[in-house]
């Protein structure tokens, strides 16, 4: 049976692996690579400092999002990435949040919604804002989706939704870095919070809809600037962007 | 340790080694031959398939997205509890993802595609006298992959066809598991042809539901198959995620 109202806990990254993947997805989403790149684990274990295990572990990270194949002979493989790519990820992220969000209506505990809320009326109300706080605005928007997929009780979805953390965290961190949309984003996290604690499943559901598709828009113009905004206007027709 | 997994035996050269190592090892699991606590050692296991590491190690990150095991920091792989929940979680990621590819594709599918499928499928239902032959059921099944492969193919959607295409090998294999029983097969043909029929309207919201409809049926069905009709209770009450589905 689906662990309604126990939270499903993460297992944690093994040590040392967590800021060289970071850092390599940095480097593909900022188009450091290029898409014949090959990703040999004994280059990558130089490069970032790491022993044969955690540089494998590192390429099946990569794996896992899709952002490499393997090739005979050659190993991993990065695939091509732009605009286009980042908005399909955000697309699929999006059925499963959403999803996640409907299933965890009613089993989130009141009591860390309220803390989150409260979190987020502070830095709303807090005098500077996103300037002031950017790393805080980014974590607020972090938590929710770390709540929806705690509390909504397939394993399954929530392991899927955690394929995309690492991705998810370097987009949060440029958007950061950039203060793309920071507010918005901020109010846009409120109102998914609120029907939440109604509970209005519809709602909260509506609101992470809304809220997952402007964040997309924001980030993918944060990541790759004014020229995706024709990949984004052209995916608007079909997937509701 | 690993001779006592039956269904492990040693895979043929050529093929997609990825995929088939995924494939034996799920099959292993439905079976009962790889059971919760289980560990797969890497070496002994590509030993043991005739394999290199590699397609070994990439069928346990495969694996592991997909919730059949775990692999805990710098140990091995090791298989997590299985069982009719988590076939049914199976089903309903599936169902997720399929029910968007409908949606993002009934718009762009051929109509003259649409129209060759509904014949073929209105063919094989006034068949179904010989439901049962293999012939029969080998068109069905063959049915069965053409729709959702279409669907995925054109979704628009590069990231979103390599998802399905994740969980459609897992789902060949639950299905040769599962036995394609002729019953199965008839209320599959059924559903295609309702999912068709939205299609040809031109009703993506309609067809996606029919099909999110499809996918529960089939989930509900092998289930009952693998796990027996209490199976089928314990996954129906109360669930959520059966909710998602209904």
């Amino acid at each position: 049976m689906p662990s309604v109202g126990k939270p499903i806990i993460k297992m944690d990254d093994p040590p040392g692996i967590l800021l060289p993947t970071l850092r390599i997805i940095r480097a593909i989403l900022l188009e450091d690579f290029s898409g014949s790149d090959v990703l040999n684990c004994t280059e990558i274990a130089v490069l970032l400092n790491l022993d044969q295990v955690q540089a494998r572990h590192v390429v099946s990270e990569l794996d896992a999002i899709g952002l490499v194949q393997f090739v005979p002979d050659e190993g991993a493989v990065l695939k091509p990435f732009g605009a286009q790519d980042l908005l399909e990820i955000f697309h699929i992220r999006g059925v499963l949040v959403v999803e996640a969000t409907r299933l965890a209506s009613r089993h989130i505990p009141t009591d860390l919604l309220m803390g989150l809320r409260d979190f987020c009326m502070e830095l709303i109300e807090s005098t500077g804002g996103a300037s002031q706080k950017p790393q805080e605005i980014v974590d607020c928007d972090r938590r929710l989706y770390e709540l929806v997929a705690r509390f909504c009780g397939t394993h399954l979805l929530f392991s899927e939704m955690a394929r995309f953390d690492k991705l998810m965290q370097v987009v949060r961190d440029i958007r950061r870095e950039r203060g793309a949309g920071l507010m918005e984003g901020l109010f846009e996290n409120r109102r998914v919070l609120d029907s939440l604690l109604v509970p209005d499943e519809n709602t909260a559901v509506a609101a992470m809809a809304e809220h997952l598709r402007k964040i997309a828009r924001r980030d993918i113009e944060a990541v790759y600037g004014s020229g995706a905004r024709e990949v984004i206007l052209e995916a608007a027709s079909t997937v509701a962007l | 340790m690993l001779n006592t997994f039956k269904s492990l035996s040693p895979l043929e050269r050529g093929t997609t080694l990825r995929s088939d190592t995924t494939a034996c090892l799920v099959r292993a699991v439905l079976k009962g031959d790889l059971k919760q606590g289980d560990k797969l050692v890497v070496r002994k296991l590509a030993e043991h398939l005739g394999v290199s590491a590699t397609p070994v190690r990439e069928a346990i990150v495969e694996l592991e997205a997909i919730g059949i095991l775990e692999v805990p920091p710098n140990q091995s792989a090791v298989i997590r509890k299985f069982g009719p929940q988590e076939l049914f979680e199976i089903y309903h990621l599936r169902g997720l993802l399929e029910t968007e590819a409908t949606r993002l594709s009934c718009n762009r599918i051929p109509q003259e595609r649409l129209a060759k499928s509904k014949g073929e499928i209105g063919e094989l239902l006034k068949e179904s006298h010989s439901a049962g032959t293999p012939q029969w059921m080998a068109k069905a099944l063959e049915q069965d992959r053409l729709l959702h492969r279409i669907v995925a193919h054109y979704c628009g959607l590069g990231r979103l066809f390599h998802e399905i295409g994740r969980y459609t090998k897992l789902m060949e294999v639950i299905s040769e598991a599962v036995g394609n029983e002729h019953n199965g097969l008839l209320q599959m043909l059924k559903d295609h042809q309702r999912i068709v029929e939205a299609m040809l309207m031109r009703d993506p919201e309609i067809a996606s539901r029919r099909m999110g409809e499809h996918i529960h049926t089939s989930a509900l069905n092998d289930i009952g198959v693998l796990y027996g009709p209490a199976a089928v209770e314990q996954v129906k009450n109360p669930n959520p995620v059966m909710q998602a589905f209904l």
